[in-house]
């Protein structure tokens, strides 16, 4: 199957947005991180067995550029991370902290706390998607969480 | 509000303000197409470098662990590269390759007139017969820090490219640049990742061939295509780049 890519860029734009956001913590990485994945999605003839394959398709892909950005010397940095987070309409007070500190993880882990939170993916899932074995992703997800308890104490609540 | 809510709801007001459509989808792919946007593609996809268990590098043991200090290198080209290793926590290492250009690519080959010139160092060697689609002409040289720098020309004056190789004095390769050989217009991305990671059980890395049987485990090497028609670097190498690298016996 395939989809029109206006369809997927209405359903998924801010999908991948947040996902390239979380990894190269970068609005403008981000933008151009989104853009080069609808752009392969468009240009290629690529079929999907359902809306789930090419839904994870699309993370993968975008998961994949975030991490060259952040790889590349050329990467960009023309607003700083702290600049972004206070320009956003958070819910309540100590997001901007819990953000922060989101951000602060090791990249690893917070791509697997993303897909996880965010997504709703499973572990099953995370791991297929980022090609790991499941206990890796229980590992990373783990160490990930713990780094968020111990920073954020109150303000994360952990179940 | 649990955590998992808690993360939704932060992230759900992140949003990018880009406009997406068709139109602005095709404009990008010309322009990189173009060149205009290939240098950040070209600089990192296209390098290969295997740090991992050279011999460049000094090794600390610091209790059970195998920390590499910073080494740099320059390549043919006059990129400076830097390899830097950082021991994150008790089973994960984080290494960062830095490249540096002055901005100018120096290629060690030209073609003129129907011919190719190996111009490396102010030569000027008509190489022109030793060149094919499946030979090429090779140079080498050893550096001040003993690395061995091997540089390869193929192809035909009309499709030439070029490759160089850094191996170490244990015959390790330690980075390789095969953009001058890969039509880049095609390689819209490369990634590797050399992760250290472990199981619940862990890895005993407290010797060197520990670390070299953890390398091949979890090395990955990945590349994806505008059309996906090309899953490897392999599908899209010249005949002459091949047959180099298996005289040469490069391994990744």
């Amino acid at each position: 199957m395939r989809e029109p890519v206006e369809n997927l860029i209405r359903e998924y734009k801010n999908h991948l947005f947040a996902v390239a956001f979380s990894i190269c913590k970068s609005a403008s990485d981000a933008d151009d991180v989104v853009q080069d994945t609808f752009m392969k999605y468009h240009f290629s003839k690529k079929q999907f067995s359902s809306e789930e394959h090419l839904k994870a398709w699309l993370l993968r892909v975008a998961i994949n550029k975030a991490k060259d950005v952040n790889r590349s010397f050329w990467k960009q940095k023309s607003t700083s991370i702290e600049d972004y987070i206070e320009t956003l309409e958070l819910p309540e007070r100590e997001d901007k902290d819990i953000l922060s500190e989101v951000l602060a993880l090791p990249e690893k882990y917070r791509i697997v706390i993303h897909l996880f939170y965010y997504e709703e993916y499973s572990v099953a899932d995370i791991a297929k998607l980022l090609k790991l074995s499941e206990s890796n992703v229980k590992i990373r997800l783990s160490r990930g969480r713990n780094m968020l308890r111990e920073r954020l104490q109150e303000e994360w609540v952990y179940e | 509000m649990n955590e998992n809510e808690k993360y939704k709801s932060i992230f759900d007001a992140i949003e990018s303000n880009a406009e997406i459509t068709i139109d602005t989808l095709t404009t990008r792919r010309h322009e990189k197409k173009a060149g205009k946007i290939k240098k950040a593609v070209c600089c990192f996809g296209a390098f290969a470098v295997l740090f991992l268990g050279s011999n460049v590098a000094s090794y600390a043991k610091t209790g059970e662990f195998w920390v590499k200090s910073a080494f740099s290198f320059k390549s043919a080209s006059g990129a400076e590269i830097t390899v830097e290793e950082e021991q994150q926590d008790e089973f994960t290492s984080i290494s960062t390759i830095n490249i540096k250009t002055d901005g100018e690519e120096k290629d060690f080959f030209e073609v003129e007139d129907e011919k190719i010139y190996f111009t490396y160092n102010g030569a000027r060697e008509d190489i022109t017969d030793k060149c094919s689609e499946d030979t090429y002409f090779k140079h080498e040289f050893t550096d001040e820090d003993g690395l061995r720098h091997v540089l390869i020309v193929g192809g035909t004056p009309d499709k030439a490219g070029s490759a160089e190789y850094i191996i170490s004095k244990d015959g390790e390769l330690v980075f390789s640049d095969v953009s001058g050989a890969v039509p880049l217009g095609d390689l819209q991305m490369a990634s590797q990742t050399i992760e250290i990671d472990c199981d619940e059980d862990g890895y005993n890395i407290s010797t060197e061939e520990a670390f070299d049987e953890l390398k091949e485990d979890v090395c990955q090497y990945e590349y994806y295509f505008e059309d996906d028609s090309a899953e490897t670097l392999e599908d899209i190498m010249p005949e002459w780049l091949k047959k180099a690298e298996e005289d040469l016996n490069i391994i990744y």
